[in-house]
């Protein structure tokens, strides 16, 4: 249907006044301020003082690699685990489908809950641990691995997998029911393997949409904040923890420090969008299609 | 049969025993290491609920309600702009869906942090209506995809039915096209419920501590050294969505059992 110009800009417009202003606005003002404008009534006589003190040390690039590192291992993994699980359920009958619900239990917890069941979980003396001492595991909670606060970061990977993998799960499995699965039967009768089938078959259907769940999970967990506020701060620290740091707990003349790690951040976001966009179309070009 | 109860245990162990755990630390205020199920059962944590029950409701209900004001503000803002992306082609779409979607893909401290600064000078931080506002904004783009397939999924011809009839736009949107919407509304509705109900960080930023909260009021008690309590809160946070999914269940399928579509 054709319609003209006026109707569509004013369909448009609930939506484009609130984004300009929050949104955009909202970004405008935090790249003004991390160049030192619109600072309340401070003025600064170098623009790029923020940036600098930034790569004066090296904590800000160390949080920043946690952040890459947390948020890789952390995706990679749920999304492993969740096309698993997706795959495993669909297989099933049918009958047994509704019965898998459990498996959303995490989408309704938020994050600060989610963080509160890791560190009762893997604390030393948290459940694991007791539950390793009575399998005789493990001689007493001095013997279980330090896994909070660290810099392996370990608590804050586990704390996303179990937050993000039900949301790969809803993801992938909305896409393979759609699937049509006589092209498995189909598979079978001529003799391929279930590896076979689900990596020559069914990933490469999938992929669009675990490519997809893959950004949206990354840069999630990359800027995310309430998870890692509840699980205190590590060594070095995820970006979030830094940014609110220099928001809330520093003098207000260092907020242009905040605005620049933010900056920083949502650039990177960017960037990383188009970057895992360019290498999944050029990886896919190289698959063959059904 | 087997295969079932094989996946079905492992989902349980890694999805649902965790909230078993909560349950079990609820109960017990003295659990010394390594008793797995606590040696005594005490209910100090469902007394505190019970001496607290009125700041607790209190910030559950102000929960709640910026969540739900938030859904039906979503909704408002992107009901035509989903009509027009299903049903209109024009130049430069696929960007402007793009540009449109963004906000569920980058971080939202990125755009917030910088709103917070507009919002004290239009008198909007601290506020209800603050709050509201920019959990919409963040959470909006669930609402747009869900109600852009709704749109999608839609026979046209209902709506030219109507126009033939003489019915009015406004006519055709509240008494054609929503009811048919329905599901999708109800399915972006949940999204933009949960994401507003389980933020702690934007309803801090915004709502500045003045604004109640669940998620402000349970923070501090997580970090706290009673587990028993913390556990119990915790557990809370599931009762609000679970009633509104059975309600809204319930409410959808007396709407359509009443227009006989079911």
């Amino acid at each position: 249907m054709m319609r003209s110009r006026p109707s569509i800009v004013l369909s448009l417009l609930p939506l484009l006044i609130p984004f300009a202003a929050v949104i955009g606005g909202g970004l405008a003002v935090t790249v003004l301020q991390s160049f030192g404008l619109v600072m309340y009534a401070y003025t600064y006589e170098d623009m790029l003082f923020a940036y600098r003190q930034l790569f004066s040390d090296t904590w800000f690039l160390e949080s920043a690699a946690f952040s890459f590192y947390v948020a890789l291992a952390a995706t990679v993994a749920a999304i492993i685990l969740g096309t698993f699980f997706a795959y495993s359920i669909w297989k099933l009958p049918p009958r047994y489908h509704r019965w898998t619900v459990i498996y959303k239990i995490p989408l309704i917890l938020p994050h600060i809950a989610v963080g509160f069941i890791a560190v009762i979980l893997l604390s030393k003396t948290g459940m694991l641990s007791s539950i390793a001492h009575q399998l005789g595991l493990i001689d007493g909670f001095d013997a279980f691995p330090n896994l909070l606060y660290t810099g392996t970061g370990i608590d804050l990977i586990a704390a996303y997998v179990y937050k993000e993998t039900p949301f790969v799960m809803v993801m992938v499995y909305a896409v393979l029911s759609r699937f049509d699965r006589r092209l498995v039967d189909t598979a079978e009768m001529l003799g391929s393997s279930q590896v076979r089938i689900f990596f020559s078959l069914l990933l490469p259907f999938l992929m669009p949409v675990i490519n997809t769940t893959f950004i949206i999970l990354f840069i999630f967990a990359f800027g995310g904040f309430d998870l890692p506020f509840v699980l205190g701060s590590s060594n070095p620290g995820m970006i979030s923890i830094r940014i609110y740091e220099y928001f809330f707990q520093k003098e207000l003349a260092l907020r242009p420090v905040a605005m620049a790690m933010l900056t920083l951040v949502f650039c990177f976001s960017l960037l990383f969008i188009v970057f895992y966009l360019r290498l999944s179309q050029r990886v896919e070009k190289g698959v063959r299609k059904l | 049969m087997i295969r079932f109860s094989l996946l079905f245990s492992l989902l349980f162990a890694v999805f649902a025993s965790p909230l078993v755990v909560l349950a079990l630390y609820s109960l017990s205020s003295s659990w010394s290491y390594p008793q797995i199920i606590p040696a005594q059962l005490d209910w100090r944590s469902y007394a505190y609920l019970a001496g607290h029950f009125r700041d607790i409701s209190a910030s559950l209900l102000f929960s709640c309600g910026y969540s739900l004001a938030a859904v039906t503000l979503t909704l408002a803002m992107t009901i035509l702009p989903a009509r027009l992306f299903a049903r209109t082609d024009m130049a430069g779409k696929t960007l402007l869906e793009g540009l449109l979607l963004a906000p569920a893909l980058v971080p939202p401290m990125a755009f917030a942090m910088g709103a917070h600064y507009i919002f004290l000078h239009l008198g909007l931080a601290d506020t209800f209506a603050g709050v509201v506002l920019i959990l919409s904004l963040y959470s909006y783009p669930y609402m747009l995809r869900a109600l852009t397939a709704g749109f999608l999924a839609q026979d046209r011809n209902y709506t030219l039915c109507a126009q033939n009839m003489g019915a009015s736009s406004f006519r055709i949107l509240v008494a054609v096209e929503l009811p048919l919407l329905l599901p999708a509304i109800v399915a972006g509705g949940i999204i933009v419920f949960l994401v507003s109900f389980s933020e702690y960080f934007l309803v801090f930023l915004i709502g500045g501590g003045i604004v109640p909260s669940y998620s402000g009021y349970i923070f501090p008690l997580l970090n706290s050294s009673d587990k028993s309590v913390a556990s119990l809160l915790t557990l809370l946070f599931l009762l609000p969505p679970i009633f509104f999914f059975v309600l809204i269940d319930r409410l959808i399928y007396r709407l359509y059992r009443q227009r006989g579509l079911l």
